[in-house]
């Protein structure tokens, strides 16, 4: 270089900085709104690699975690899984900032990867792994983020708890499996909140350390909601609602999501009601699910509440989602032979939405409630539209019904019921004839109804129990047989108590 | 050979004195020792082997790769800008003989490293496997630890079928004019090929497909000896996701006593494993396997052609897999070796280095070429919509276009070329790495690419003037 360029060059140097200085401010104003840029503020509790990866990379953390993606892409394109978990890893410290790569990923691994796997162990992992993502990675770095308190508890309520993956049955009995030896068939809150003995300590350690579940909080939970069934997943999906709406509350640029938060825990109440209660199958070890009553004023509570938030044009659909929750209630109590709480919710019905009942059930508001002739419109109502979940519901209380009356001598009624549980039974299999076996269709109707007969048993009176047995032709030693069982497994449905509808 | 050898010698005193191949060897050692405590597997015994062949092999690959490209350009243009060449070449040896010299030098150090670094990898896979429970042993025996071969169905060839269909329904259903243009012409028999590719691909509801694959090695298979199927079929029903299917399955000749029938419950767009017994083969070493999509299924399934159906049998033990897949790295050493001493040999280091690390990553965006290839321009815009008229950019962009696609497309040929004799993925997917495979990654990378770096590298080192390196300094 020639000494007689310098000075040119040094002029060059000089206006480019002079250049820079006034341009950028107005730069840096423009990222900031543009959102082209995250301000470098620290995450929580960060791990010195993610500290590195957030400050020390730079803008080469695009361009590593845009490999990153390609790389899962591919690999998922080609079907190998082995590498994901690791990928995810990275790309979500990588930008760890951003709630949409997180949702992205745990939803990738939870619902794509999963169902690639015939068996049923296989996908449980990949679910696991979903869950455990946002769990315990994102939540450590990020507990004001409301996405993700949804998006957990929208694994456990949707993609554990319904029933659109076939191996939907599986997840539930790993779950409660897993919850079982911790909590039991009810938790003891106080014990796990301050554990006195080594067995206590080490059951709120795995529940703080590994579930990263609060006893308090759940403790909290089942006031609010309760009683609930601690091992089945829409209770922990109600768990996550909750706390995601207590820790975010301060979180106001991300208001919007509240409401999706509020959804997921009276979705998950109602799902509560209608299955609520878990019921061990001690023939072949499994679990069945069952309606959990008692807890029909909690969810008539969060529709309430739901209803009270709703935007104009949402509060329909909310009053509609209501009413049929009420319909379904009344008929639920009433075909489990706890026919005062059903009045009390018909006539709850009939002061809350009377303009509708006056237009589609006259007889109702004229106050000649015929309850016979309600419950079977809602058994035709969910003959053609409902579920498996309710169907069975609706089948085991008829069921229970029949064996009432059949003990108590009303023989044509007990022929009634039993007539209408068949009838269902045989229409919903008709009817869910062509959908995936293991996923949607029934158990086998004798061995619902042994089931029923078992728990009907059980519960009932001696004198009852007795009359039923020679009702049904039955040895004796079918009784023997009970009592000499061990007692029966507490459920949450605790024994009935009048429930006072909020008036 | 006194001259060669002095030099290999000489290579091998400049890597201790200046402490490289312990740094390289601690720095292997750690990376392979150190990276199954860091990383995450998804859960299963499978995943977890299988990740840490990858990455292992890969973390191996990447350290000794740049190893070797620095060395190589180092080692040579280094002593030529030091001076220390001229006075070697002052000495009875040929400038070849120089050349050739420092390549074995380095790659006796690739060697040495390499086995250092490929018998922790192994070990450290045999010792924790070896801490698995029985049954996951076994599923990593038949399905990981494992070199298998693999064997298809040969896809048939529908050219005479298709110009014979194309002959006879063309003249009904298109114009002259329409005849002549080519593109439509190309369509028209993609369109008859697709129809003749789903009369095989597709089972309908209560239907069977055949396949009859060809495997000669089975005559000498034992009773016990490892064989699965590996199946992928969709379904042509709309589904959000894969779904499961019950089909049947029948494998053997169907008169033969040793034939076996089952049924399973398979998903849809996945690939799926399961044994098959190895007295299934006829004695010409003919497999038949049937499956049947039951009626009650509402929907017809595909097989793909190219990879519908694969039999796959233990070729070797892992081992032996093993030693051949590290075989192929330090192929691929070898002509990275190649490749940076042809680079020294008329650049300065800093240059040689700059251009050999570029080539490295052009070589590592083979998707990237691909794509490009594939779209026809290199302009790939994330807006759809392209602004109308011509303009002189527009044709600029046509001869940019023109040139750069031939150029990348000749690019993705060597690339891919390369890349298929890949042993990391053979070796985590327990596919054999046949002596086959490794004669021709040598002949090709070695004897072909090695040959002509090398070549050029001889020669312009050999004419080179390297008193003029000195007025650089």
């Amino acid at each position: 270089m020639t000494a007689n360029r310098k000075p040119i060059f040094l002029l060059l140097a000089v206006a480019l900085l002079a250049g820079v200085f006034f341009s950028q401010r107005a730069l840096n104003r423009q990222r900031e709104e543009m959102k082209l840029t995250y301000r470098a503020e620290m995450l929580e509790n960060a791990p010195p690699f993610l500290a590195f990866t957030t400050v020390a990379l730079g803008g080469f953390r695009g361009l590593i975690s845009s490999y990153l993606w390609l790389r899962m892409n591919e690999l998922q394109q080609d079907e190998k899984y082995f590498e994901m978990v690791q990928l995810a890893d990275w790309i979500t410290k990588m930008q760890p900032r951003f709630p949409a790569v997180w949702v992205h990923q745990a939803w990738n691994m939870g619902y794509n990867v999963s169902v690639k796997f015939p068996d049923h162990a296989d996908r449980w992992l990949w679910v696991q792994r979903g869950i455990a993502l946002l769990r315990d990675e994102w939540l450590k770095y990020n507990p004001e983020e409301p996405l993700i308190y949804h998006e957990l508890a929208w694994h456990f309520q949707h993609k554990m708890g319904a029933n659109l993956d076939n191996a939907h049955n599986h997840y539930k009995v790993m779950w409660a499996g897993e919850m079982n030896p911790i909590l039991g068939n009810r938790p003891d809150f106080d014990a796990l909140i301050k554990p006195q003995t080594d067995e206590q300590k080490e059951r709120a350690r795995l529940l703080r350390e590994k579930y990263k579940l609060d006893p308090a909080v759940m403790k909290r939970v089942d006031q609010i909601y309760g009683p609930l069934e601690w091992r089945l997943p829409e209770t922990h999906a109600i768990y996550w609602g909750w706390l995601g709406l207590e820790k975010t509350k301060d979180n106001v640029a991300r208001r919007e999501l509240f409401i999706k938060l509020r959804r997921v825990v009276f979705q998950s109440m109602q799902l509560a009601f209608i299955r609520g209660r878990l019921v061990e199958n001690k023939y072949d070890r499994s679990y069945e699910t069952a309606p959990n009553l008692d807890i029909a004023a909690k969810v008539n509570q969060a529709y309430e509440e739901q209803l009270a938030e709703a935007t104009p044009d949402m509060k329909e659909n909310v009053a509609n989602a209501h009413r049929n929750f009420l319909k379904l209630a009344i008929t639920q109590f009433y075909m489990h032979n706890r026919e005062k709480e059903a009045a009390d919710w018909l006539r709850y019905l009939a002061q809350h939405h009377a303009d509708f009942l006056r237009s589609t059930e006259p007889s109702v508001v004229a106050g000649g409630v015929n309850f016979d002739q309600f419950v079977l419109m809602r058994v035709q109502e969910q003959m053609g539209t409902g579920g498996k979940d309710k169907t069975q519901s609706s089948i085991e209380a008829m069921l229970g019904r029949h064996f009432y009356e059949l003990a108590i001598g009303e023989d044509d009624r007990a022929v009634g019921f039993e007539r209408m549980a068949r009838g269902v039974y045989k229409l919903y299999q008709e009817r869910s004839a062509g959908a995936e076996k293991g996923r949607v269709d029934l158990p086998p109707y004798e061995h619902i109804k042994s089931v029923v007969l078992e728990r009907f048993l059980q519960r009932a009176s001696p004198p009852i129990a007795v009359r039923l047995v020679s009702a049904l032709g039955l040895p004796p030693s079918v009784l023997t047989n009970l009592t000499n069982r061990p007692p029966p497994v507490p459920t949450t449905n605790v024994p009935p108590k009048a429930v006072v509808p909020k008036k | 050979m006194q001259q060669t050898w002095a030099i290999i010698c000489l290579t091998w005193k400049a890597a201790l004195r200046f402490r490289l191949i312990w740094a390289l060897a601690v720095l292997l050692v750690l990376c392979v020792a150190g990276l199954p405590l860091i990383i995450k597997d998804d859960g299963t015994a499978r995943g977890l082997t299988q990740i840490l062949l990858t990455y292992t092999l890969s973390a191996i690959t990447a350290i000794l790769g740049l190893a070797t490209l620095w060395l190589s350009c180092g080692t040579l243009a280094r002593d030529v800008e030091e001076c220390q060449m001229q006075v070697v070449v002052t000495k009875p040896i040929h400038r070849w003989q120089v050349w050739l010299g420092k390549w074995l030098g380095i790659m006796g150090l690739n060697a040495a490293l390499l086995a250092l670094a490929g018998g922790t990898v192994y070990g450290l896979v045999l010792v924790r496997t070896a801490k698995l429970p029985l049954q996951q042993q076994e599923i990593l025996r038949h399905e990981v630890l494992i070199g298998r071969a693999s064997a298809k169905e040969e896809v048939r060839d529908f050219t005479p079928l298709i110009e014979q269909t194309f002959l006879k329904e063309a003249p009904q259903r298109l114009t002259p004019e329409q005849m002549q243009d080519k593109k439509l012409v190309e369509g028209f028999k993609a369109q008859i090929r697709e129809a003749y590719k789903a009369r095989e691909q597709i089972i309908r509801p209560g239907f069977m497909r055949e396949w009859k694959i060809k495997v000669p090695a089975s005559r000498g298979f034992a009773t016990n000896h490892i064989v699965s199927l590996r199946v992928k079929f969709m379904s042509t029903q709309i589904a959000s996701g894969p779904r499961p299917y019950p089909t049947i399955w029948e494998v053997g000749k169907p008169e033969s006593p040793n034939q076996v029938r089952g049924t399973k419950l398979l998903t849809t767009d996945t690939f799926h494993e399961f044994p098959i017994p190895a007295n299934a083969f006829e004695p010409d070493g003919t497999l038949t396997v049937r499956m049947t999509n039951p009626s009650q299924n509402s929907a017809a399934l595909l097989t793909p052609l190219e990879d519908g159906l694969e039999v796959l049998y233990h070729e070797s033990g892992f081992g032996l897999n093993f030693a051949r897949g590290l075989a192929i790295l330090f192929c691929w050493f070898g002509l990275l070796t190649a490749l940076g001493l042809a680079a020294a040999s008329f650049m300065s280091f800093s240059m040689a280095a700059f251009a050999c690390i570029g080539l490295l990553i052009v070589a590592m965006s083979g998707g990237i070429l691909k794509e490009v290839v594939k779209d026809r321009t290199i302009f790939t815009s994330a807006h759809a919509e392209e602004p109308k008229g011509e303009s002189s950019f527009t044709l600029v962009k046509q001869v940019v276009d023109t040139v750069m696609i031939s150029v990348y497309a000749v690019m993705l040929q060597v690339i891919a070329a390369v890349e298929d004799y890949s042993p990391v993925e053979s070796l985590s997917a327990g596919r054999s790495i046949t002596w086959g495979h490794l004669a021709r990654a040598y002949g090709l990378m070695w004897l072909v690419f090695g040959g002509i770096c090398g070549g050029v590298g001889i020669i312009t080192f050999t004419r080179r003037e390297l008193a003029t390196a000195q007025a650089k300094v």
